[in-house]
């Protein structure tokens, strides 16, 4: 019985990985003559990657900014994904209060050295704005 | 392309230095040497660069990793010319000769083991960084510690910057940190690269391992099952397709136990276990009570020995204390670093801990909850293949004897970070969906002791199989 659940084991898995790794090297094989750029948007959407791409050029490297999750959960992972788009630019993470304005994630009020503010539009793909821009539009949403 | 190969060289070549300066590593073969390389390499630049920058303030750079690398290269070739010179470079012990079925055995196994590796690292090579945790701690978190140039990064200090898990140890970052300055790069397909390597080296490590505890045959058919799972090579939320931080612990924690388990370790071999603890313990938090628990079983192993007044009690005692007194340091070296950073973007495991909710969690129905989950994980066939469904069988066709020494310490080894794992889900409300995210990885970390204790169990087996044969052999010879 051992003898035979052994040999059925490293039979049976050794054809779906042969076959599994073929699948793979022959994706490999397409994607390689893809250059980074355009394995990114493909990746991620062309609209998301452009637009952390002109984002990464408009801040400088040691620049913070303002971050807003689309939902208090961010299930999707939306900040999480632009921080490490953006990375090293410096995030703090804004989450709207129902009715009350806004607050950093982690308590307290929003930094008032902070001069620029990423939010997702519509579409969840990263808007760059001014700080003030981005409070005003974010108050906005909340009245609507 | 180029780049991920200057990396990968760094990386293999200080593990390569450190294999040939390491007496405990004179005798063995190329192949065992290569599986403790790559994960000594990454250990040695990563605890370099955090005990460098942490405590000498030394600036996150080209220069300290070349230094980082210089160091073990520049031993290593030494010493390889002074064997050579002194013509006392030590061959492997020659193999008993091999019959044709286990030829063709090492050829499959050589020809899957190069297949699966070449697809995972053709992957990384083509495609960028998609999983969750890489991109939302460890490749996000080596950024920041690049910009800054250390450790000690004030956007890591600051209350008010959006972290996720800032006071996760960072030694894989580091290492990322050291692959993109010696390419001179900011590509992170180079990343990707230095996580797809961790395959092969988890194989050969997992190969040493049966070797030493099963012998070649079992460790050859062993490796065989262990290379029809297709979670551990081709999943990017915990494999080698991603960046998650569980498959370098799995060769951290595995490659530490196998050397300190050992016979009669040399003190070389406390040197590189506990070089391999200390980066174990530095990597994931995980890796403490994984750390913790291989000194604990080679302490035992010493004390037994010494008790029972065997030649290598002293030998077990003077390698588990050099690895002790590593891990010891490495230990104290994330607590400093720790210290400045107030926690935030987290579950706060610690903050929370006390011990009379643990007890109470433990004994509640709550990590019971995930059983349907921790089975449903483990029995698709998807991620696993056959293997959960088969393991048992061989297990009940063959268990190996827990009185004997490795199995039974390849067992509590294995055990600890999956009761870890189930201690941890008492303690959260959401623990199916924490079991749900996390259970494979966990075994991942278990993996090098459970493929032990599968080598003993195919090394049963096969004895079974022999005695069942000449006994078949000698009632037919009667009547031939």
């Amino acid at each position: 019985m051992g003898a035979g659940a052994l040999a059925a084991l490293i039979g049976v898995g050794a054809v779906n990985m042969v076959h599994r790794s073929g699948l793979l090297l022959a994706e490999a094989g397409r994607w390689a003559k893809l250059d980074p750029a355009e394995a990114r948007r493909r990746t991620f959407g062309a609209a998301y990657t452009d637009a952390i791409d002109a984002i990464r050029r408009a801040l400088p490297d040691d620049s913070w900014y303002l971050v807003v999750s689309p939902e208090s959960s961010d299930a999707s992972g939306w900040a999480l994904w632009v921080r490490y788009g953006l990375a090293p630019r410096r995030p703090v993470l804004i989450q709207p209060r129902a009715g009350r304005g806004l607050r950093a994630a982690n308590g307290g009020g929003v930094p008032k050295w902070v001069r620029w503010a990423v939010l997702p539009d519509d579409h969840g793909v990263p808007v760059l704005l001014t700080r003030e821009e981005a409070l005003a539009r974010l108050r906005d949403h909340s009245v609507r | 392309m180029g780049g991920a190969l200057i990396a990968i060289s760094l990386l293999l070549g200080a593990g390569l230095g450190l294999t040939v300066c390491l007496p405990g590593f004179a005798r063995t073969g190329l192949a065992d040497r290569m599986a403790f390389a790559y994960p000594l390499g990454v250990a040695w630049i990563g605890l370099f660069l955090y005990a460098a920058s942490h405590f000498a303030r030394a600036p996150l750079g080209g220069p300290l990793v070349f230094l980082a690398a210089f160091l073990p290269l520049s031993a290593g070739l030494a010493a390889a010319i002074r064997l050579l010179i002194l013509r006392r470079w030590c061959e492997p012990a020659p193999r008993a000769p091999r019959g044709s079925l286990q030829t063709i055995g090492w050829v499959g196994l050589s020809l899957l083991g190069v297949l699966i590796s070449s697809a995972v690292l053709a992957d990384a090579l083509t495609h960028p960084l998609e999983d969750w945790d890489g991109r939302m701690t460890w490749s996000a978190q080596a950024a920041f510690l690049r910009d800054a140039g250390t450790v000690d990064a004030e956007v890591l200090r600051s209350p008010k910057s959006f972290i996720s898990h800032p006071r996760y140890p960072l030694l894989m970052p580091l290492v990322q940190v050291a692959a993109l300055e010696s390419a001179g790069s900011d590509h992170e397909r180079i990343v990707r690269v230095v996580y797809a390597a961790f395959f092969p080296a988890l194989l050969l490590l997992g190969l040493a391992a049966g070797r030493r505890w099963a012998g070649s045959r079992p460790a050859l058919l062993m490796t065989l099952a262990f290379l029809t799972i297709p979670w551990i090579p081709l999943d990017r939320e915990g494999g080698a397709t991603g960046a998650y931080s569980d498959l370098p612990l799995a060769c951290f924690f595995g490659g530490g136990l196998v050397l300190l388990l050992r016979g009669r370790p040399r003190a070389s071999d406390g040197v590189a276990a506990g070089l391999l603890l200390g980066a174990a313990l530095l990597t994931k938090n995980e890796g403490l009570p994984e750390a913790l628990i291989a000194l604990a079983l080679a302490g035992i192993s010493a004390g037994v020995a010494l008790l029972k007044r065997r030649r290598s009690g002293r030998a077990r005692l003077l390698a588990t204390g050099l690895a002790s007194g590593l891990s010891l340091g490495a230990f104290g070296l994330l607590v400093s670093w720790r210290s400045s950073i107030p926690n935030r973007y987290d579950e706060s495991y610690f903050e929370t801990f006390s011990l009379s909710s643990f007890a109470h969690n433990l004994a509640s129905t709550r990590p019971f909850t995930t059983i349907p989950i921790l089975a449903s994980r483990m029995f698709s066939t998807e991620a696993w293949g056959l293997f959960w469904w088969l393991v048992p069988v061989l297990f009940l066709a063959a268990a190996p004897s827990l009185r004997r020494p490795p199995a039974k310490l390849l067992a509590v080894a294995a055990a600890v970070p999956l009761l870890a794992a189930w201690s941890a889900y008492a303690q959260v409300p959401t623990a199916t969906y924490y079991a749900s995210v996390t259970w494979n990885r966990i075994l991942l970390q278990a993996c090098v002791p459970l493929l032990g204790l599968l080598a003993l169990a195919v090394r049963k087996l096969l004895t079974l199989l022999r005695s069942m044969g000449s006994k078949g052999s000698l009632s037919q010879s009667p009547g031939d």
